[in-house]
């Protein structure tokens, strides 16, 4: 007789019976990737059993290095070795501050941040991808196996641009993305999980370039955030400036190489973080012509200089608990993540700010990374021992402009995603055929206060009297955060739609070029590949809808709908016994809109059934 | 370009949605338990990895589940969505019907709002004011929504509704900048 295997709830027996998936934290000084590993999530090993990968790529002549490898190139080339990229993502130029202090050669004819490197020009989002790639190899290595997707972590406070230049650099990784979710919420996730605690709690997370605040409730395997606010570029790296600066002004140094500003930033960030132990630190070192210097540096007196600094991130807090509409006094436990809120004098202003110890029992550093392994392992589409739910909010209201350079509020930063609204819009010209849309996002009431996301002008209005055309433009952010606007014409019954991705950083088109560049240095076969993408999808789809036909055709299709659907169904199971990508997309395609009337209605069966019957005593704890 | 109205959903009732009764008076225990019991059913993150079907629907129902949510909570907006149910939209009409008394009202806290921006007692006092108006308003509110067929206090009381909690933000705005 056989042997049953017999395995806890929510995990599987074997490892290789796991979908694969990773969690990964794409951070500003480090980089962490983590995957559930026999029902625990673990941060993963590089071959040197080394968990924090720093965020570091070094662009030689002929060849391109990542992480630990990375890092001794930041003495001899800092031009080519770059350091802390996230703070770039979803930038352009001239919105770059301390530009002198950087030891990079942008190119100044590009709006576009592109970095002049041995191997070309490099947008910020192929720096980024680099790291990814290198994490990616890093788990496929570790967990033997290939990653069927990724929960990529991002600041809470991070905009529309940033969310997108981030999905977009898994993109060019070749890295599946199962969803972006917000650093604190994994934080959080972590936590939660880990000390089975329930209640209302604030997140503080400053990172090496980023700070959020969140608040969410946890109860029950529902994480709910409450509130979110930040800053989108305050963190450690704030704090090292702030060293280099007083070690500038000590030794009167004005001309400085590359590798001389990289050394100071090097230096200051080794007294900051020797700072947590010590109460003197000091350092010598030698500059590029020869001169040496040598520089100590007290804990009162770091703590006087970057004071500043740690009050930028209390007003972030109160606005927080204000838009959540708790008193400090609610707040049951305060968790601090990130590598920066090691440095004693925040913990001791966010334990006072508070009135309570904090919680840091868990490494501020791995904890972000575990948090999203557990929710790619869920993702994925494995079974979880938990039955988590994260309710997660956009950071920043949504707007679009109106007469007089004014900014309406069309979605409240702290609504709970996905969300969608609709507003309608008429034309006030007579024979007004076109019509502008500038989207902003921000809490300003004026447009040039505000960031625009896009900009795009609708065609076609039928020539009507003023105020007689009906333009319905509808707002979407989806589970990832990010936007997307489309706008129907309805006055003559002709309804029109476009659809709108927000237009800065890379086009779809540079993507899909450099994606090939990339596929032909890997000698890989982008026919291979593209065929190997449409059968799973085409598979998909095909167990998806003979389930929904075995489950619902009786109560929610009539007889000519079931014939119709099975007619498409029967043809993308033969499409799929050939090896024409394109077939199949195009048969995958007719399905999918035939199917479609059919999902929403399960849809909304699924809401009336939540509601009734078996869930009765779910509704009623 | 005009602005030319909000839309709520075109299709579904948001009481109904929500299986809550279509009154001013709810149950927000109630609401938030039906509100995360049907989420555990839709959200995407249920159908991370099935198709795009499926994907592209959740996406849409939680939505609208979320904005049928955030309607509900809030009283104000509950009040404005009740209203806009029986017909009356009143977002963007600029002829306020309100009281007299209740303009001279909102001018005087105007004033005592800019006169102390950066006086943390007297805008916490205002403040303690502005919550005994609001409280008074909603006792009233839900005695005006039961007059089925005559709702004009209800939108009165929803228009001083909407200016106090316009106010209020201002006060705690300001409140921040001083801290």
């Amino acid at each position: 007789m056989a042997l049953l295997q017999i395995a806890e709830p929510g995990q599987s027996t074997l490892p290789h019976q796991h979908k694969l998936s990773v969690g990964i934290d794409l951070g500003t000084t480090n980089s962490l990737v983590a995957s559930v590993q026999s029902g625990t999530p673990t941060v993963l090993k590089d071959s040197d059993g080394k968990t924090l990968i720093p965020s570091i790529v070094f662009y030689g002549k002929d060849e391109i290095k990542v992480g630990h490898e990375a890092v001794s190139h930041l003495k001899d080339d800092a031009k080519n070795t770059i350091v802390s990229v996230k703070r770039f993502m979803g930038h352009v130029l001239k919105d770059l501050q301390h530009r002198d202090a950087l030891p990079y050669e942008f190119d100044e004819s590009n709006t576009d941040i592109q970095l002049k490197t041995h191997q070309g020009l490099k947008h910020p989002i192929e720096v980024s991808s680099d790291i990814l790639k290198k994490l990616k190899t890093l788990a496929e290595v570790s967990l033997c196996g290939e990653i069927i997707g990724a929960v990529i972590t991002v600041p809470a406070y991070f905009d529309d641009a940033q969310r997108q230049a981030t999905k977009d650099a898994a993109k060019l990784a070749g890295l599946n993305v199962l969803r972006l979710i917000n650093e604190p919420t994994a934080a959080a996730v972590a936590y939660g999980l880990d000390q089975k605690k329930e209640g209302i709690f604030a997140i503080y997370d400053l990172g090496g370039g980023t700070f959020d605040i969140s608040i969410l409730r946890l109860s029950k395997g529902v994480f709910e955030v409450l509130a979110t606010n930040g800053h989108a570029h305050l963190g450690g790296d704030d704090f090292d400036q702030v060293i280099v600066e007083m070690m500038k002004s000590k030794h009167q140094l004005v001309e400085l190489t590359h590798e001389d500003k990289r050394s100071l930033i090097t230096h200051a960030k080794y007294l900051k973080e020797s700072l947590t132990t010590l109460k003197l630190a000091e350092t010598s070192f030698t500059l590029h012509g020869g001169k040496k210097i040598l520089f100590a540096l007290d804990r009162d007196t770091f703590k006087e200089k970057t004071m500043p600094l740690v009050q930028k991130t209390i007003q972030p807090i109160r606005k927080a608990l204000s838009d959540a509409k708790l008193s400090i006094e609610s707040i049951d436990g305060v968790v601090m993540v990130g590598g920066a809120t090691r440095m004693l004098h925040v913990q001791s202003e966010i334990k006072d700010f508070f009135h309570q110890a904090l919680l840091n029992n868990l490494n501020p550093d791995e904890i972000v990374a575990l948090g999203a392994a557990r929710q790619a392992h869920t993702l994925a589409g494995n079974k979880s021992s938990e039955d988590l739910l994260l309710l997660d909010v956009t950071p920043l209201s949504l707007g679009i402009e109106t007469m007089g350079g004014l900014v309406e509020k069309i979605i409240q930063r702290n609504s709970a995603i996905p969300i969608a609204k609709a507003q309608e819009f008429t034309t006030f010209k007579d024979g007004q055929t076109a019509m502008s849309i500038h989207v902003l996002q921000g809490e300003r009431e004026r447009v040039s206060d505000c960031r625009s996301l896009a900009n795009f002008t609708l065609t076609g209005i039928p020539p009507m009297v003023a105020g007689s055309a009906k333009i319905r433009v509808t707002f979407q952010i989806d589970a990832d955060g990010l936007l997307s606007v489309s706008a129907k014409e309805l006055s003559q019954n002709k309804e029109s739609s476009i659809t709108v991705k927000p237009s800065y950083g890379l086009s779809e088109e540079q993507i899909t070029n450099m994606l090939k560049q990339s596929f032909e240095k890997a000698g890989e076969d982008k026919k291979i590949r593209a065929l190997s993408e449409a059968k799973v999808e085409g598979e998909q789809l095909v167990t998806a809808v003979k389930n929904a036909l075995t489950e619902d055709s009786s109560n929610l299709l009539d007889q000519d709908e079931i014939k119709i659907i099975q007619e498409a169904l029967e043809a993308l199971i033969a499409a799929l016994k050939n090896e024409d990508a394109d077939l199949i997309i195009e048969h995958t395609k007719h399905l999918n809109h035939l199917t479609e009337p059919f999902a929403a209605r399960r849809m909304d069966q699924s809401v009336g059934n939540a509601l009734k019957g078996k869930s009765i005593d779910k509704v009623n704890l | 370009m005009w602005l030319w109205r909000k839309l709520y959903s075109v299709t579904t009732n948001f009481f109904n949605l929500l299986n809550i009764p279509e009154q001013f008076v709810i149950d927000l225990e109630k609401l938030n338990q039906h509100y995360q019991t049907i989420q555990k059913e839709i959200h995407p993150d249920r159908f991370a990895s099935t198709n795009k079907n499926d994907q592209l629907q959740s996406v849409k129902k939680t939505a609208e589940l979320n904005v049928a949510y955030q309607t509900l909570k809030s009283p104000l907006r509950r009040a404005e969505y009740l209203l806009h149910i029986h017909g009356l939209d009143m977002m963007h009409e600029k002829n306020t019907a309100v009281s007299q008394d209740f303009l001279m009202q909102q001018m005087e806290w105007r004033e005592e709002l800019e006169t102390h921006k950066k006086n943390k007692a007297s805008l916490e006092a205002l403040s303690l004011n502005i919550q005994k108006e609001k409280k008074e308003i909603l006792h009233l509110l839900p005695e005006c929504f039961k007059k089925k067929n005559d709702l004009h206090e209800a939108i009165e009381m929803t228009r001083k509704l909407n200016f106090i909690e316009k106010i209020e933000q201002h006060i705690s705005d300001a409140l921040i900048e001083i801290e």
